[in-house]
């Protein structure tokens, strides 16, 4: 498909589009009866995102939130903020723009500190704005996955997978990240450099930064390439006179935001968006300017069916009421 | 949550039935839990889209805690059973009681169903007057103009439903045993009637049932009943040691992940295609 991407020329961002496991409501459901109980509960959590083209946009958060797992190269760990309400009104009142606002803070405060090189997960958070009413088993849910709403850098280039090199295929890669995983750094963002002696090398996304300075800092075009696992499709065009475009993934965005900050001077970045056999290799350009962070306008907020930012219900009834699913048996 | 009728009989003959010890998987298609969790750590190590979880609750003592039922999270289902055209046409009767069947590869693989229009979004309150209005909650302000976003995600959004397929250890019947739980297009959890939909008819009549999730507190989920699948495994092995073909117990899974396929044919939970038995 690289060859039909290469004419593409716009990037832009797929948002998340959340789906809340009936494990969750479970998990979530005896927390609250029996820990927090009546307390408005900011409790972390985590969700995840499964890397694969079918589910580019889907955001998982099953019973696993409050347990600890590690990111995998096909399943990518996003660290996040449990806000939960007791009554609608509570819900309603509560501040989503100051909210907002505090999360664009620590994405900020991580970039400035350089903590997120060692975790770029600190750049992709997420909240999960509740209000459940147990005894009707009727769930409202609004999340948000902040981001800088900036110009995306523009697509200079699409590498067709057939003049890849041979190194860098799926199974190659795939080898190298889990090397990566097994030496402890369980993050989406990777640097890879090569190929020397004809292997490729998965290193840290600290080590990509550091990699990448070096570079920059000695005039050098070449760059190690930044990996990142998420997808990037093509999606079709809505009218035939209308833009082509690539899709990447969300979790991308304040990265690439915040590379030319991480990495003064860049102007070109080659990106593999690693989703094993549908991965694709595309380098950008930034602008001469430097973003700031602190002025930039904050989105995030998830769509309801409707298409306007506000939340979605769910009445679980049938599938947590004791009494339902016993007359439901057959 | 409190059981079903089904369910507390059948933990109770289960809690009645020793545990076995020694093995006999080749004769009787049966396995104990220690082969349990040798064959599932094969499936995890050759698809590790499969994962061991501990749950919580339910939890078995012959079972390691982290290791008491294996699951395969959001597997596509693209279309119903219904419409799979010529689904049963490549049947191969093996058994008076399951089919070993050839899925339609081709329709199988074609590029998932588009959501046409918004008035195909199943709108949980539009039907549901227990749900509150969801249109005062609305918060129009929060709507940023951001060129780097894709618009109309609403529309973009790819009209499959997913299943998260779990393997638990069934003592009674000692075997392993398939409960499912599925998701809408849009991320909602299914009512155990529209589970149903994604179960072959045959099935869905016969053998699967609603029942809590053995390991996770008070969800419920669809069971394929276990009763036949040691005759059937039983069955498979002696035709694969009459063409001559080794069976060892790590692979037990593998085989059960085929068979089970039949029961819920329109759920793409066979990664398996790449090992032979």
């Amino acid at each position: 498909n690289g060859d039909s991407l290469a004419k593409m020329n716009t990037l832009q961002f797929l948002p998340l589009s959340p789906s809340v496991g009936v494990g969750f409501w479970s998990v979530l459901m005896g927390k609250k009866l029996e820990e927090w109980k009546n307390d408005v509960a900011f409790q972390s959590l985590q969700g995840y995102y499964t890397v694969s083209p079918s589910l580019s946009s889907k955001f998982f958060l099953d019973e696993l939130a409050f347990e600890k797992f590690s990111s995998t190269p096909f399943k990518v760990k996003v660290p996040g903020k449990l806000i939960l309400f007791n009554t609608l009104d509570e819900f309603k009142a509560f501040n989503k723009k100051d909210h907002l606002h505090t999360l664009g803070k620590q994405i900020s405060a991580s970039v400035e500190s350089e903590s997120c090189l060692d975790r770029p997960e600190l750049l992709c958070p997420f909240s999960a704005i509740l209000h459940c009413d147990f005894k009707r088993f009727v769930f409202v849910h609004w999340f948000c996955f902040p981001a800088f709403a900036s110009i995306p850098p523009a697509i200079v280039d699409v590498c067709p997978s057939a003049e890849w090199p041979q190194q860098l295929s799926p199974h190659c890669i795939e080898d190298g990240l889990t090397a990566l995983v097994d030496r402890g750094y369980s993050s989406f963002a990777f640097g890879l450099q090569g190929p020397s002696e004809r292997v490729w090398t998965v290193f840290s996304f600290r080590e990509w930064v550091a990699d990448a300075r070096s570079a920059v800092a000695k005039g050098l075009d070449l760059l190690p390439i930044l990996g990142i696992s998420t997808s990037c499709t093509s999606p079709p065009p809505s009218t035939p006179t209308s833009p082509h475009s690539l899709q990447m993934g969300w979790v991308a965005r304040n990265l690439l935001t915040a590379l030319p900050l991480l990495c003064p001077g860049l102007s070109k970045v080659r990106i593999l968006c690693w989703c094993g056999r549908q991965s694709s290799l595309l380098t950008l350009a930034y602008d001469s300017s430097t973003p700031d962070l602190r002025v930039l306008e904050l989105t995030g907020y998830a769509l309801n069916a409707r298409g306007k930012p506000g939340p979605l219900a769910a009445n679980l009834e049938h599938q947590l009421n004791t009494a339902i699913v016993a007359d439901s048996a057959l | 949550m409190s059981k079903t009728a089904h369910t507390i009989l059948h933990d109770f003959r289960a809690a009645l039935t020793p545990l076995p010890k020694t093995s006999d998987c080749k004769t009787t298609g049966k396995i104990t839990p220690e082969e349990f969790v040798r064959t599932g750590d094969f499936l995890a190590s050759k698809c590790p889209t499969w994962e061991w979880e501990k749950g919580n609750s339910g939890e078995k003592s012959y079972l390691p805690p982290e290791k008491q039922f294996l699951i395969f999270r959001n597997v596509p289902c693209v279309r119903r059973v219904g419409d799979i055209e010529g689904f049963f046409s490549e049947a191969d009767e093996s058994d008076e009681h399951w089919v070993v069947t050839k899925v339609n590869q081709e329709s199988s693989n074609e590029e998932v169903l588009q959501i046409e229009n918004e008035e195909e979004v199943r709108l949980p309150s539009d039907d549901d007057e227990d749900l509150p209005d969801i249109e005062d909650l609305e918060e129009e302000e929060l709507l940023v103009e951001d060129p780097g976003t894709v618009a109309n995600t609403s529309l973009e959004l790819l009209a499959t439903r997913t299943y998260d397929l779990t393997l638990a250890y069934d003592r009674l019947y000692q075997t392993p045993c398939l409960f499912i739980i599925g998701y809408d297009e849009k991320g909602n959890p299914l009512t155990p009637q529209e589970m149903m939909q994604d179960i072959s008819q045959d099935h869905a009549k016969k053998t699967a049932t609603v029942e809590p999730h053995p390991h996770l507190s008070g969800v419920s989920c669809v069971k394929i009943h276990p009763c036949q699948h040691a005759h059937t495994i039983s069955k498979l092995i002696m035709q694969m040691s009459a063409e001559r073909e080794e069976f060892i117990v790590e692979q037990y899974l593998l085989l059960f992940i085929k068979i089970i396929g039949t029961a819920i044919p329109a759920i793409e939970c066979d990664q398996t295609q790449s090992f032979s038995l």
